[in-house]
């Protein structure tokens, strides 16, 4: 009795039967569904992986910004560009009166 | 035959079963070896954990919002030099020192190549790369070049990701910013607000993908890392920078010195721009160390002589005319010499010369004559014009205040006198600061500041800007007067070397011996000074005060303010005169034509109804420190004028151009009675201005 049920199922004559057949559209249907659950988990693994190198990327991309733009500010102070005049031999001097503003028509 | 075909299929099919059932007993046996039997388990930590989130720590800004300490994301470069296969090390090895060389910039290609083949030769595992950390830009040149671009591996390069406090401009500012370590110790700004710069540590679960990354479990309770305040400060890093090079460069003039402040202030809001303190280090440089500039606090010398006439005048014992005898330079009072700087002293001279000669034995006669039966009464003066009051700065740190007293242990008979040009008290650098500024501000006394609000993203959340201490120190007339001494010191006194035709500086110089011990002079002679100069620009209209303290160690020479405060002022005066484009009024091009300035009331200069600093002019008449006033002009963008108006007791005053709320006030004031008509501003006036009319006489005005 036992072999004939492992033969009946194994053998594939489980599916021929009414019940199946009656409801294949309906196990279809929880098939698909279970499809579905298991790309939609995969989907957001996918999305929360790419946010976390995203997150990494943007961190370094500031990381980046802020190391060039220290290294301007530096390179922008006066004394550093007195620095550099005196070292490229540009006789250029400080200014003895204070800059002014120029006003023009707006066109 | 259908039975042997069947049982043909299903004995495969047995196979195929048995073959699969063997394979899942093997896997459920390695699992159960893996759960039970091995040491190294694999448990839901390998999978799951808690991840703290660290909170990025907020940035500290100068005025204009440019970092003066960030804190970035940097990389440690570290390498192991066994894993390189010999053929890779010749192949590359000159390619990758020459491109070490270009990125760090400190020093050649060929001392990179003889550095990494030494320590390939030393089987050095962990040898660093470079003389510092690197950002993520640097780091992608470096892990492209030869040998490095193979990776860990095969090229060694070990990269250790970390997070570093980082000043833009170097040491800028650094004794105002500060540091704090992980204990939190530390100074300035980022020990003080390290509560608002560190932000909130956060936590959230995550859990191992197939890729070995970690990603946060979805619906797992969570709580997000909340980043830290910026700050942003009143620094101006052009004033900042142009404090700390002249200070710098002026101790680096002699051995003696051994550190020195200079603190600039906005005159209007108390903001400190610009604050500098050099400390000597043990190589003879000099470095932002020590916090002289309200940390230290000093007997003052005689820039303290600004609140003595201050008080005699306030106090109606004398005026800047009043005369006074120095004598020979040398006066003997309460058991103390007094001496004057110039030998042979400046014998007979004004009150308004003392100060602008700066004679201790001409202050200390003055000021005992003045306040010799009640000495209280003077301390009170001081402390009514808030000299030593607590400033109650927003950065830690700001020392004590004192002032000797009668009744206190220490007060001696010769005290009023030691008052008088500068001893027996102690003030740090910031309170003389701060009681010129307040000179320079018609009165109003700011209380310093360095926070102007706190920050999160570029939006500000808290703002802490200016406060008053007191809305005037003096009357009008006493303000005038010290006013126009102070410019004295500049024009014909001490200080001449301040003196520039381009714009009006006014000041006082200040030389104090330094006591230690509670002495002046050692037994071999030895002094210390205090050299100092305190002041405001432009003169007139002012902007900025500013005082510079330098500090000697023990020296036989002598040290004045004079010669040596002075000139560093006036170096700072000067690049901040020639940076700042909002000096002179603005250069019309070609064919344009100024605007008309807005037409200004005539009434009280310095009335709450004539906000001239708030009108859209290009340029302002000045009127600080000004009453009745006159203003005319103001077309085409040309300066207004402004006319004192002289108010006499039974002569009908000037009040045409005046709106009608300033014109009844001085005239009935004067005890007229007045009629009007029409709406606008006053237009005639009957009787007319200067007519000799008694009180109760009737004025009627015609406005427009």
């Amino acid at each position: 009795m036992k072999k004939r049920v492992f033969e009946y199922i194994l053998g594939g004559q489980v599916l021929a039967k009414s019940s199946f057949t009656r409801h294949w559209r309906f196990i279809l249907y929880i098939f698909a569904l279970v499809i579905l659950y298991i790309s939609i988990h995969f989907g957001i693994r996918n999305t929360m992986q790419r946010m976390t190198r995203n997150e990494e990327t943007l961190r370094n991309m500031r990381s980046e910004y802020m190391g060039k733009y220290n290294r301007l500010l530096h390179t922008g102070k006066r004394g550093e560009i007195e620095q550099l005049l005196e070292r490229n031999s540009l006789d250029l001097q400080s200014p003895e009166t204070p800059p002014a503003r120029v006003r023009m028509e707006d066109r | 035959m259908e039975d042997n075909s069947t049982n043909r299929i299903f004995l495969r099919f047995f196979f195929v079963y048995l073959a699969f059932l063997v394979l899942g007993a093997i896997a459920v046996s390695g699992i159960m070896k893996e759960q039970f039997l091995t040491k190294d388990k694999i448990t839901t930590d390998d999978i799951y954990k808690e991840q703290v989130l660290e909170p990025t720590r907020g940035s500290i800004l100068a005025c204009d919002g440019s970092p003066l300490a960030v804190s970035i994301p940097v990389y440690e470069l570290r390498w192991d030099s066994k894993v390189v296969a010999d053929t890779t090390w010749s192949k590359g090895i000159d390619s990758l020192a020459r491109g070490l060389a270009r990125i760090f910039g400190n020093k050649s290609a060929s001392a990179y190549r003889t550095e990494l083949a030494n320590a390939r030769k030393a089987g050095n595992r962990y040898k660093q790369i470079g003389p510092r950390n690197v950002d993520f830009g640097e780091l992608e040149m470096i892990e492209n070049l030869p040998i490095f671009r193979l990776g860990q591996f095969k090229g060694g390069l070990i990269v250790i990701k970390g997070s570093e406090r980082v000043n833009p401009y170097g040491t800028l500012a650094n004794r105002t910013i500060g540091s704090v370590n992980a204990v939190g110790e530390g100074t300035g700004i980022e020990l003080t607000y390290d509560y608002r710069l560190r932000g909130k540590k956060g936590m959230q679960t995550v859990h191992r993908t197939l890729g070995n990354e970690w990603i946060p479990v979805n619906g797992a309770p969570s709580s997000p890392a909340v980043d830290g305040d910026d700050i942003r400060t009143t620094i101006d890093v052009r004033i900042q920078e142009a404090a700390e090079t002249e200070l710098r460069n002026q101790l680096a003039m002699s051995d003696v010195f051994e550190g020195g402040t200079a603190i600039i202030m906005d005159v209007p809001t108390g903001a400190i721009r610009g604050i500098a303190n050099m400390y000597k280090r043990r190589d003879g440089t000099f470095d932002e160390k020590y916090n002289y500039a309200f940390g230290h606090a000093t007997e003052p010398g005689s820039t303290l002589k600004l609140a003595s006439l201050m008080a005699m005048i306030e106090d109606r014992c004398i005026t800047l005319e009043t005369e006074v005898d120095g004598g020979d330079g040398e006066w003997h009072y309460g058991g103390i010499r007094i001496t004057d700087t110039h030998r042979g002293g400046y014998g007979k001279m004004t009150a308004q010369e003392a100060f602008e000669k700066s004679s201790n034995v001409a202050f200390a006669k003055m000021i005992t004559e003045s306040y010799g039966d009640d000495p209280a009464a003077y301390i009170s003066r001081l402390h009514n014009m808030k000299l030593v009051e607590k400033l109650n700065l927003d950065i830690d740190g700001e020392a004590y205040a004192y002032i000797l007293s009668p009744g206190d242990a220490a007060w001696s008979n010769s005290s009023l006198a030691s008052l008088g040009y500068g001893y027996a008290l102690t003030v740090t650098p910031m309170h003389i600061l701060t009681f010129y500024n307040a000179v320079a501000n018609g009165g109003k006394m700011m209380r310093p500041y360095f926070i102007e609000d706190f920050e999160r993203d570029g939006t500000p959340v808290q703002v802490a800007g200016p406060s008053v201490v007191s809305g005037s120190i003096c009357s009008r007339s006493t303000l005038n007067d010290v006013r126009k001494a102070l410019r004295g010191v500049v024009e014909n006194g001490t200080a001449k070397i301040c003196n520039d035709p381009r714009y009006a500086i006014a000041g006082k110089t200040g030389t104090a011996r330094v006591a230690v011990n509670g002495r002046y002079e050692d037994e071999h002679g030895y002094r210390r000074y205090q050299a100092s100069f305190a002041g405001y620009f432009p003169a007139d209209d002012p902007k900025y005060s500013c005082i510079v303290v330098l500090y000697t160690g023990p020296t036989k020479g002598n040290f004045y303010g004079a010669t040596w405060a002075a000139p560093v002022f006036k170096r700072i005066a000067d690049k901040i005169y020639t940076s700042h484009p909002d000096w002179n009024p603005p250069v019309y091009a070609n064919g344009m034509t100024p605007p008309d300035n807005p037409s200004i009331a005539s009434g009280m200069a310095e009335s709450e109804a004539m906000p001239i600093d708030q009108m859209p002019m290009a340029s302002r008449p000045h009127v600080k420190g000004k009453g009745w006033v006159r203003i005319d002009g103001g077309e085409k963008g040309e300066l207004p004028t402004v006319t004192s108006l002289e108010i006499e007791k039974g002569i009908v005053p000037d009040v045409s151009g005046m709106g009608l709320k300033d014109a009844l006030y001085l005239l009935e004031n004067e005890g007229y009675k007045v009629t009007f008509s029409g709406t606008g501003r006053v237009r005639t006036q009957n009787p007319q201005a200067g007519t000799v009319l008694g009180k109760g006489g009737k004025v009627t005005l015609t406005l427009k």
